[in-house]
């Protein structure tokens, strides 16, 4: 389904080659249209029509801009450096980085913009980085899934710890790690939350990707839809919409999920450091009581491990539920203003009842 | 047989010396950052609003982030604001001229081809380029504005209204730590007994003896522990946003907000950042610092009223401040009307979580619909309609 309009650019080029002789083709015949008009007013004497007529020109005139230049505009839109949003904004890792390098430095621009080199500029671009940004808040959350699972099988492990004695055939039994199987619970909780977390990550990556690729769709149709009068308003709805996905979108993932990406990697590190201690090999008498202590000893257990799984929980939740919503409120305020100004405002109040 | 032997003599050694192990307590000082001048403080780093990246060899990076004593807390966030705006204002200056530019030819346009709705649209430009060369030109003066002489009057130069929110979930998160830990201890050694079972290799007399002791003793703490863990997820995630809204959002937002706003087709997002980042800059954290200080008051005053008052359900309400005389009051009605043995052992177990709740939940969404409220009224005003997304959002809540 569609194709990524900066990573496969030439496909795209294709397309739109393809594509804007139609719309040129609509857009001559509205003018012909409008130019008939004109004259049947003319010669009819009535205003109202030529009036109408002469908006037309004047908004197929519009729509040619568009057709002309829209090639231009979304190369311009693919070569934009992501580092105009801060000098720490990190670059996609590159496919032609030398094996062994750190890839992320190998398509590090200083250039503020690059128009020039579409190919390098297009693993810094805003979608390339946008793609990585929530690509790597995937993998995190992935990672603290495996350790907090791993973590849990440990205590659930530990809390089937059963002692019995029969001497004769008859004796008793009992449980002395049950107690743990709370702790276990827990974690399980924090586990479902985690779980969550990730599959909204998935679908962040899946809406990313899928914006590049519907974009030229979109605003194809979109530009087809805007030549004709009757349809002018759906068609400038659908333009502000890919173009808010194409752009805002991405710049915004880039914004403001690198902001976050360095508290998130800090508390995994603290999960995984926390969870070291009570994982440690058993090479001595000294480790094992350690090892033992930290599976069942709850001071211990609240302090680090479990206050380490639900401290990176809470920096997860700001990644999957506030940061999204700032993003989506941000993106539906610039749908709405562009929308309005090249075509009909969007009505959101239909989306809003999705909240 | 032996190892099994050892490794129970282990579990009673660690289980005795439970009582003398302490957890570390999470700080905010002294967090290790990048320093790129190590003889003069630098503000510019990732340090949290309201913290410097100083000098310091025990750091792993030799700097870490401290409140500097004497300075006012928001110092680093106007330095921060200021290091971000001789990026972008220069920018955004030339943003402003553009708008100017076009909407004079645009005008120049409207006069020449006798179009009215282009001069009108070209004069409301004008005078929104206006508004963004004043945004633009006193972004700086704004912001020392709203902070020395908005937040500093309101609450005090050196309240630091976000301290203040973090002591006030911390005071919330604590308790509930030393609950789930007590609860712990609590079960830990009962939950174990309750399944000892009498084991015979022949006949049919297996039995749980002490599994009675369950229903009673043991699943009551562990509902509370289950809930005392969803609050304290929700406590944590409260911290997180105000931890990134304190480091992170203010000083990137407000400039990129103020640059947006210059062209109309981003003018609304642009009003909508700038709402969002004065919103939970300013009004977030100070309703917070505004609460905090009613709970914390009335805890003050009523351990004044009655230094030695002992809790009748075995809970004391002091820990938790927030409204004590009505739980207090609901809890010896129920305690009157039912029966005593259960109403005390539920109030053994349960009793703690509501005034709990409306700290952890009650309280904070009150904030958050305030804070709202402000974005929804302040983008408007800054070029952004949100009136659809804005009923979203109050419904969200």
């Amino acid at each position: 389904m569609g194709f990524p309009v900066c990573s496969d650019f030439s496909s795209f080029q294709g397309f739109v080659t393809g594509w804007q002789p139609v719309v040129i083709m609509a857009t001559f015949i509205v003018f012909l249209v409008a130019g008939l008009a004109y004259i049947l007013a003319g010669v009819a004497n009535h205003r109202g029509v030529r009036l109408w007529a002469i908006n037309q020109v004047y908004e197929g005139i519009v729509t040619l801009i568009f057709a002309l230049f829209f090639i231009g505009l979304v190369q311009w839109a693919c070569t934009l450096d992501a580092h105009m949003l801060g000098d720490d904004v990190k670059c996609a890792p590159c496919p032609e980085a030398v094996a062994g390098a750190d890839p992320t430095l190998a398509c590090t621009q200083p250039a503020f913009f690059n128009i020039q080199n579409l190919t390098v500029a297009n693993h810094c671009g805003t979608f390339k980085v946008a793609e990585f940004y929530v690509q790597d808040f995937r993998n995190t959350i992935e990672q603290a899934f495996t350790t907090v699972a791993v973590l849990n099988g440990f205590i659930a492990f530990a809390s089937t710890f059963t002692w019995y004695t029969a001497p004769g055939g008859i004796g008793m039994q009992v449980s002395l790690g049950h107690g743990l199987t709370q702790v276990s619970q827990s974690l399980s909780m924090g586990i479902s939350a985690i779980g969550v977390g990730l599959l909204l990550a998935m679908a962040q990556v899946l809406l990313v990707r899928i914006s590049e690729q519907l974009f030229g769709y979109l605003m194809v149709a979109g530009l087809l839809l805007r030549s004709f009068g009757a349809t002018r308003g759906f068609g400038g709805s659908l333009i502000a919409i890919a173009v808010g996905f194409f752009l805002v979108y991405p710049l915004a993932i880039v914004l403001l999920y690198g902001l976050l990406l360095n508290n998130l990697h800090n508390d995994y590190q603290d999960l995984v450091g926390a969870t070291q201690s009570s994982s440690n090999a058993f090479s001595g008498i000294q480790d094992a009581l350690a090892s033992i202590n930290n599976m069942i000893n709850p001071v211990a257990w609240i302090g680090n491990g479990v206050n380490a799984a639900f401290g990176f929980i809470a920096t997860l939740a700001v990644g999957i539920i506030f940061i999204p919503l700032v993003i989506f409120i941000v993106l539906i305020s610039f749908i709405k203003g562009l929308s309005a100004a090249i075509g009909e405002e969007v009505d959101v109040s239909n989306l809003t009842r999705l909240i | 047989m032996m190892n099994a032997w050892r490794a129970l003599l282990c579990i009673v050694l660690v289980a005795a010396l439970l009582p003398t192990l302490a957890s570390a307590a999470d700080t905010i000082e002294g967090k290790a950052c990048a320093h790129s001048d190590p003889t003069s403080p630098d503000f510019s780093t990732e340090c949290e609003c309201g913290q410097t990246c100083i000098a310091d060899s025990a750091s792993t990076t030799g700097s870490a982030c401290y409140t500097v004593p004497g300075a006012n807390w928001y110092d680093p966030c106007k330095a921060k604001i200021e290091s971000q705006w001789s990026f972008w204002g220069p920018i955004a200056m030339l943003g402003v001229l553009c708008a100017f530019l076009v909407a004079a030819f645009a005008y120049m346009l409207g006069i020449g081809f006798d179009v009215r709705e282009l001069r009108m649209w070209a004069k409301s430009e004008m005078y929104q380029a206006f508004a963004s060369a004043v945004l633009v030109g006193a972004l700086i003066v704004l912001t020392y504005i709203m902070l020395d002489e908005g937040m500093a009057v309101i609450l005090g130069a050196n309240v630091n209204p976000f301290a203040v929110a973090h002591r006030y979930l911390e005071g919330v998160a604590n308790p509930l730590i030393d609950w789930y830990r007590n609860f712990y201890n609590w079960t830990y050694w009962i939950e174990a007994l309750t399944t000892l079972y009498k084991y015979e290799n022949m006949g049919p007399g297996e039995i749980y003896l002490l599994v009675w002791l369950k229903p009673i003793l043991v699943d009551p703490p562990h509902l509370a522990m289950h809930f005392i863990i969803q609050v304290l997820m929700i406590v944590y995630f409260q911290e997180s946003i105000l931890s990134f809204i304190q480091q992170k959002m203010f000083s990137v937002l407000l400039p990129l907000g103020v640059f947006l706003r210059i062209f109309p087709i981003t003018r609304g997002a642009g009003g909508l950042i700038i709402a969002l980042a004065i919103g939970f800059f300013f009004v977030y954290p100070t309703i917070f610092a505004f609460v905090a200080r009613m709970t914390e008051e009335q805890a003050a005053m009523e351990a004044a009223l009655s230094t030695a008052r002992a809790s009748t359900v075995g809970i004391n309400f002091e820990q938790f401040s927030a409204c004590e005389h009505d739980f207090e009051d609901a809890a010896k009605t129920a305690e009157e009307q039912a029966n005593p043995a259960v109403v005390a052992k539920v109030n053994q177990f349960h009793s703690f979580l509501p005034p709990i709740i409306l700290k952890a939940v009650f309280y904070p969404m009150i904030i958050f619909a305030v804070t709202i409220s402000f974005i929804r009224i302040a983008a408007p005003l800054l070029g952004s309609d949100i009136s659809e997304v804005g009923q979203g959002l109050v419904k969200l809540i």
